[in-house]
C-alpha cells in the first residue's frame, strides 16, 4: 500500500532542507575541477550547513503526482516550518476534498488531521510512515556530513551545467534511509541539481532533478537563502510514477507564535 | 485349466513368499489407507473453504470490470495488498441485464479493500477527551480536574516503567531518552500542574508530543471490509446474523466488525488471551500445565501487564490491589508484582481468577480500543495513493452461523457501499475540473525522464526572487465537509462498484451461467467478466486446487513405488521359478496360463492389501468424522475453518481406490509375465543338467 503522497510531501521536506541554504562567501569555493579529499568533505559540509536554518518557512506548494496508467492528481498546499524546534506542517488548500487536511510534525511526533472527522491521528514514526518507505530520518535535518562519507567521483556536465560528483556512503551504525547517495553539485553555485538515492542492494530506488534554484533575503539568517523552486522526482522501481513539486510564494518571514498547534489547524475548517 | 486352479496356484505362492508378500503389501495397503484418508482430508477442508468463502463474501459467481487490470481476488494478493480491479459504473444496470437470466436469483455490489484506525494508546486516549472537556460550552471543573489525576498518575507510571530502562530502550538515541527523562520529572512537578487550566491547550500539546510517544504501544488496527447493501448483504448471505449492537439501519451509512476480528483483533489484549485460554481448555481440554500454548499466553500476559495498569486511575489502583490482595491471600504493596502473580494462573486457579477478571478489573479498563456506538475516523488508501478518511459509526458486530470460528468466514468487516466509494477515492467530474485548474496555476510542462536533462541549460539559471507585486493569496478558511449520514437507495444503486456476488438457484450451474454472462456483457457492452468463486477468491481458490495436487503426487509416487516393488518381486519370482515355469510348459500349459498366474498373484495382492488398507483409511475417517481433528494454532484453524475439522467418508472413495489397486496389478504384471512367458521348458531342463 503506499500513500505516494505523503511520500512527496516526505521527500520534498527532505529537499525542503536544502530549501533553506545559506549562501556562504564565494571564496569557500573551488573553482578547479579536480577536488582533495578535504575539499570534497567541504562542499558536502557546505551544503549541511546551508539546511540548518533558524528562521521560519511559509511557502505555496503544488504537487502533481503521477502514476502509471492513471490519472494525474493534483494538490495545493502551504508548508511551514519552524526549523529551530523542529517544527513541520502541511496544511492542503486544494482540491475541495483535501481541503483543511493536515500534518502536523512536532520533535519526533507525526499527526495527521482530517476535519471530516475532526480527528487527530497519530502517525507511528518507529516504523514506516503510514507503509510508505518513508521513515523518521526523512523528517530529520540534511546531516549528510554526519551520516555519510563522500567521496569525489569527479566532474561531469548536466545540461549545460559544470558539475561535481559525489558517492556518498552511509557511515556505519548510521541509520539512513537509503546507504547510497549519488550528488551531482552546481560547481559554480554549489546547489544540488541531481540526486540519486540507493538501496543497500544497490538498486536505484529514486532520481530526484533540481532544474530551478531561487535565492531569497532571510533576515532572520542576515543572509541570502536558497530555494529549488521546482523539483522533479521519478520513481525508479515503478518506472512511469513521478512526481513534480512547484515552490512558489516563499516568505521567510517570522510566522506566528502559536501556528504549530492542532488548535491552529483546527481552526482552519469551520 | 481354470481360473480357480489358477487362482489357488497363485494364492499359494503369496503364502510361500511371506516376507516378499508383507512388504509389498504393506506399501499398498500404505497407499490405499493414505489415498481414503488423505482424500478425504483434503476434500474436508476445502470442503470447508468453500462454503465459508461462498457463504460469507462470493456467492457463487462474481462479476468485475472486463477491463481490469488485476484478475479479481477478494482476499488480495498473496503480499497482502489489494488487488486491482478498477470498477464498473452503474450497478443498476448491470443487475438489471442478469437478472433477466432465470438461473440467476440475486447480484450483490460489493468492493473489498483494507482500512486502517489508529485509536492512539491510552495517553493519547485521555488527552483526546480532556481537550474535548476544555472545548465544550459546560466545562466541568470536577470532571477536568479528575480527568487531570488521572493523566498525572499515568505519566508517573510512565516513568516508574521506563525507570532504569531508558538505556535499553533501542528505540530512543541516548539524547532523546535523556529529554525523556527531563520531560517526565517536569511533569511530576507541582508547578506544571498549578497552571493547568490557563494554559490547557499547550500542556496537552507538550502531553502529547513528548510524554504519550513513550509508551511504545503500537495500536493501529488494520483490517479488511467489504463495502456493499448491507441490508441485501445480510438478505443473501443466510448464515449472517448480528452478535453485538444491531443491524445498519436501512439507507444510513455504517460500518459492522466481523465479531471474529473484533474479539480478536480489537478487544483489550490480556482479555482476549483469558477467553481464548478459556476456550481451549474447555474445548479441547488442555490445560495449563500440559500446554506449551497455553503457558506462552498466560506469560504474555503477565509481561504485558502495563496493558491493565497503565489503565487504571489512582482510585481505581488501590481499589483493585485491595480485592487482589483478598483474592491472592497477599499483602503485597507493589500493585505491579501484585498484578503480575495475580496474571501467573495455574489450572487450579484460572477459572477464579478469569471471573474475577471481568467482575473487578474489565470495568475500569477499555476492554475494546473501538466501541459499538463509536463514530470512527477510518482511513484507507485510495486509488490514486494517497489516504481518505470517513467519519463512520460502528452499529455492531456480525458473524456467519456455522462459521462462527472461520478466520476465512471473518476476515471481512461491512460497511454501506456510499462510503467505501469515497473511501475509495474514485475521481469525479468535479475533481478532473478541479485537477485542471492547479495545473494551470502550475504552468509546468511535463518531462519525461529520458527528456530531464534539457531542463539544465543556460536559460533556466538560477536567479533572485524578484519581489512580486502580489503573492497569491490564500484563502485558509475551509468549510468543513460534513460526510452525510444518510443516503437513498438510488444513489447506492446507481453508483459504482467494483465487484459483485451473483447467487444460483442452482449451483452445479456454475459454469454454464459464468460463460451466459460473459456472452451477455459482450452483445449489451456491460463491460463485465464473470470468474467462479474459486478463481474470485484468489490464492484461497488456487490453495484447494494445490493441496489436491500435492497429495495426489504424493499417493502417486506411493502406488508407484508399490507398482514396481510388486515389478521386481515377480521377476524375482520368475527367475527362481524357471524350472516349476519350464516343466509347466513342457507338460503343456500355454504362455496365456503363465500370464494368468502372474496376473492373479498381484491382484490378490492388491486387493487383500490395497482393501486392508483403504478398509483402515475408511474406519479411521469415519471416526474423526465423530470426534473431529482439533486445530492446533492459527493456521490449522483457517485451514480448517473452525477450530476442529470433522471428516466424511465418501463411499465412492473406496471403489475408487480398489480400481486404481486393479490398474496397479494390470500394469506391474506386464513386464514379469512377458518375462516368465518367454522361458522355454529346454532351458529348464538345461539348467537342471
Amino acid at each position: 500500500m503506499k500513500v505516494t503522497l505523503l511520500k512527496s510531501f516526505l521527500s520534498m521536506s527532505l529537499v525542503m532542507v536544502p530549501v533553506m541554504q545559506t549562501w556562504a562567501a564565494d571564496a569557500a569555493t573551488d573553482k578547479k575541477d579536480e577536488l582533495n579529499q578535504a575539499q570534497a568533505d567541504d562542499i558536502i559540509k557546505l551544503v549541511d550547513d546551508r539546511q540548518r536554518n533558524s528562521g521560519d518557512y511559509k511557502s505555496l506548494v503544488f504537487v502533481k503526482e503521477t502514476e502509471r496508467k492513471k490519472e494525474p492528481r493534483l494538490f495545493q498546499a502551504m508548508v511551514y516550518r519552524r526549523d529551530a524546534d523542529d517544527k513541520f506542517m502541511i496544511l492542503f488548500t486544494k482540491p475541495k476534498e483535501e481541503a483543511g487536511k493536515a500534518y502536523l510534525k512536532i520533535d519526533k511526533n507525526l499527526w495527521n488531521f482530517d476535519p471530516g472527522t475532526g480527528k487527530w491521528e497519530r502517525r507511528t514514526e518507529r516504523e514506516k510512515l503510514a507503509g510508505t518507505n518513508s521513515r523518521r530520518s526523512d523528517f530529520d535535518e540534511s546531516r549528510l556530513t554526519e551520516e555519510y562519507t563522500t567521496k569525489y567521483e569527479g566532474s561531469d556536465k548536466l545540461g549545460d551545467y559544470k558539475v561535481y560528483k559525489f558517492k556518498l556512503t552511509a557511515k556505519e551504525g548510521k541509520d539512513v534511509a537509503y546507504p547510497v547517495l549519488n550528488l551531482w553539485v552546481d560547481q559554480a553555485d554549489k546547489n544540488i541539481l541531481k540526486r540519486e538515492e540507493y538501496a543497500l542492494s544497490g538498486k536505484l530506488m529514486r532520481s530526484a532533478f533540481y532544474p530551478k534554484w531561487n535565492k531569497k533575503y532571510s533576515e532572520s539568517k542576515k543572509g541570502d537563502v536558497w530555494i529549488p523552486e521546482e523539483i522533479r522526482i521519478f520513481d525508479e522501481l515503478e518506472k512511469g510514477n513521478s512526481t513534480i513539486v512547484l515552490v512558489k510564494d516563499t516568505d521567510l518571514g517570522k510566522l506566528e507564535e502559536n501556528m504549530f498547534t492542532k488548535a491552529w489547524i483546527e481552526s482552519k475548517s469551520k | 485349466m481354470t481360473h480357480w486352479m489358477v487362482l489357488k496356484i497363485a494364492a499359494r505362492n503369496v503364502f510361500l513368499h511371506r516376507m516378499r508378500t508383507l512388504v509389498v503389501g504393506v506399501i499398498l495397503a500404505f497407499g490405499a489407507f493414505l489415498a481414503v484418508l488423505g482424500h478425504s482430508f483434503v476434500n474436508g477442508i476445502s470442503g470447508g473453504m468453500e462454503s465459508s468463502t461462498t457463504q460469507s463474501i462470493t456467492g457463487d459467481i462474481q462479476i468485475y470490470s472486463e477491463s481490469a487490470k488485476d484478475k479479481l481476488s477478494v482476499f488480495g494478493n498473496m503480499d497482502g495488498s489489494p488487488t486491482d480491479v478498477g470498477h464498473v459504473d452503474s450497478f443498476e444496470s448491470v443487475e438489471k441485464a442478469l437478472m433477466k437470466n432465470p438461473e440467476i436469483v440475486s447480484v450483490v455490489p460489493m468492493g473489498t479493500s483494507f482500512a486502517q484506525v489508529n485509536p492512539g494508546n491510552i495517553l493519547d486516549h485521555f488527552l483526546e477527551k480532556l481537550r474535548k472537556s476544555y472545548k465544550s460550552a459546560n466545562v466541568d471543573k470536577n470532571d477536568i480536574d479528575s480527568q487531570k489525576r488521572r493523566i498525572r498518575f499515568l505519566a508517573q507510571e510512565i516513568q516508574k516503567n521506563l525507570e532504569g530502562k531508558f538505556e535499553e530502550i533501542g528505540i530512543l538515541s541516548a539524547a532523546d531518552a535523556a529529554q525523556a527523562k527531563i520531560n517526565l520529572e517536569k511533569v511530576d512537578q507541582e508547578e506544571f500542574w498549578n497552571d493547568f487550566d490557563s494554559n490547557a491547550e499547550n500542556k496537552i500539546e507538550f502531553l502529547a508530543n513528548k510524554i504519550a510517544p513513550l509508551i511504545f504501544d503500537d495500536n493501529m488496527i488494520f483490517f479488511s471490509y467489504v463495502g456493499t447493501d448491507p441490508q441485501l448483504f445480510k438478505e443473501k448471505f443466510p448464515q449472517f446474523e448480528i452478535v453485538k449492537g444491531e443491524m445498519i439501519p436501512p439507507g444510513t451509512r455504517g460500518f459492522l466488525f466481523h465479531d471474529f476480528f473484533y474479539e480478536n483483533m480489537v478487544k483489550h489484549r490480556i482479555a482476549r488471551r483469558l477467553d481464548q485460554i478459556k476456550k481451549k481448555m474447555k474445548d479441547d481440554k488442555l490445560t495449563l500445565a500440559n500446554s506449551k500454548e497455553l503457558q506462552d499466553q498466560i506469560k504474555a500476559n503477565v509481561e504485558q501487564s502495563a496493558e491493565i495498569y497503565l489503565q487504571l486511575g489512582p482510585a481505581e489502583t488501590e481499589t483493585v490491589a485491595q480485592k487482589l490482595n483478598k483474592l491472592l491471600g497477599t499483602e503485597e504493596k507493589d500493585f505491579r508484582t501484585l498484578l503480575k502473580n495475580y496474571l501467573s494462573m495455574s489450572d487450579e486457579n484460572f477459572q477464579e481468577r478469569y471471573d474475577f477478571f471481568y467482575k473487578e478489573i474489565a470495568p475500569y479498563v477499555i476492554l475494546h480500543r473501538v466501541q459499538i456506538g463509536d463514530v470512527l475516523p477510518l482511513s484507507a488508501f485510495t486509488k490514486a495513493g494517497t489516504s481518505t478518511a470517513v467519519n463512520i459509526k460502528v452499529y455492531g458486530t456480525f458473524r456467519f452461523k456455522s462459521f462462527e470460528n472461520s478466520p476465512l468466514a471473518g476476515n471481512f468487516s461491512v460497511m454501506d457501499l456510499v462510503s467505501l466509494r469515497e473511501l475509495y477515492g474514485f475521481m469525479t467530474d468535479e475533481r478532473r475540473e478541479q485537477n485542471k485548474e492547479i495545473e494551470a496555476e502550475m504552468g509546468l510542462d511535463d518531462v519525461g525522464r529520458d527528456s530531464i536533462e534539457n531542463l539544465f541549460s543556460s536559460s533556466t539559471a538560477t536567479k533572485d526572487i524578484k519581489p512580486k507585486a502580489k503573492p497569491q493569496t490564500i484563502d485558509l478558511k475551509f468549510q468543513k465537509r460534513v460526510m452525510g449520514a444518510t443516503y437513498t437507495q438510488e444513489e447506492l444503486t446507481k453508483g459504482v462498484f467494483l465487484h459483485a456476488a451473483v447467487f444460483l438457484k442452482d449451483t452445479s450451474n456454475v459454469d454454464r451461467v459464468i460463460k451466459e454472462i460473459n456472452e451477455l456483457s459482450k452483445s449489451d457492452k456491460l463491460g463485465i467478466k464473470a470468474v467462479s468463486w474459486q478463481d474470485a477468491a484468489g490464492f484461497i481458490g488456487q490453495m484447494t486446487f494445490m493441496m489436491k495436487a500435492i497429495l495426489n503426487i504424493f499417493i502417486g509416487i506411493s502406488l508407484l513405488l508399490a507398482g514396481l516393488m510388486i515389478m521386481n518381486s515377480l521377476l524375482m519370482a520368475a527367475m527362481n521359478r524357471k524350472q516349476e515355469i519350464g516343466t509347466m510348459r513342457a507338460i503343456g500349459a500355454h504362455a496365456q496360463f503363465i500370464y494368468r498366474l502372474f496376473f492373479y498373484e498381484t491382484l490378490f495382492l492388491s486387493l487383500l492389501f490395497g482393501g486392508i488398507g483403504a478398509a483402515l483409511g475408511a474406519l479411521l475417517v469415519v471416526i474423526l468424522g465423530k470426534v473431529g481433528i482439533p486445530a492446533s494454532g492459527d493456521v490449522a484453524t483457517f485451514f480448517f475453518s473452525g477450530p476442529k475439522l470433522y471428516l466424511h467418508l465418501n463411499p465412492s472413495l473406496i471403489f475408487l481406490v480398489m480400481a486404481v489397486m486393479v490398474i496397479i496389478a494390470i500394469l506391474a504384471t506386464q513386464y514379469p509375465a512377458w518375462k516368465a512367458m518367454k522361458i522355454s521348458p529346454l532351458q529348464a531342463m538345461q539348467k537342471r543338467e
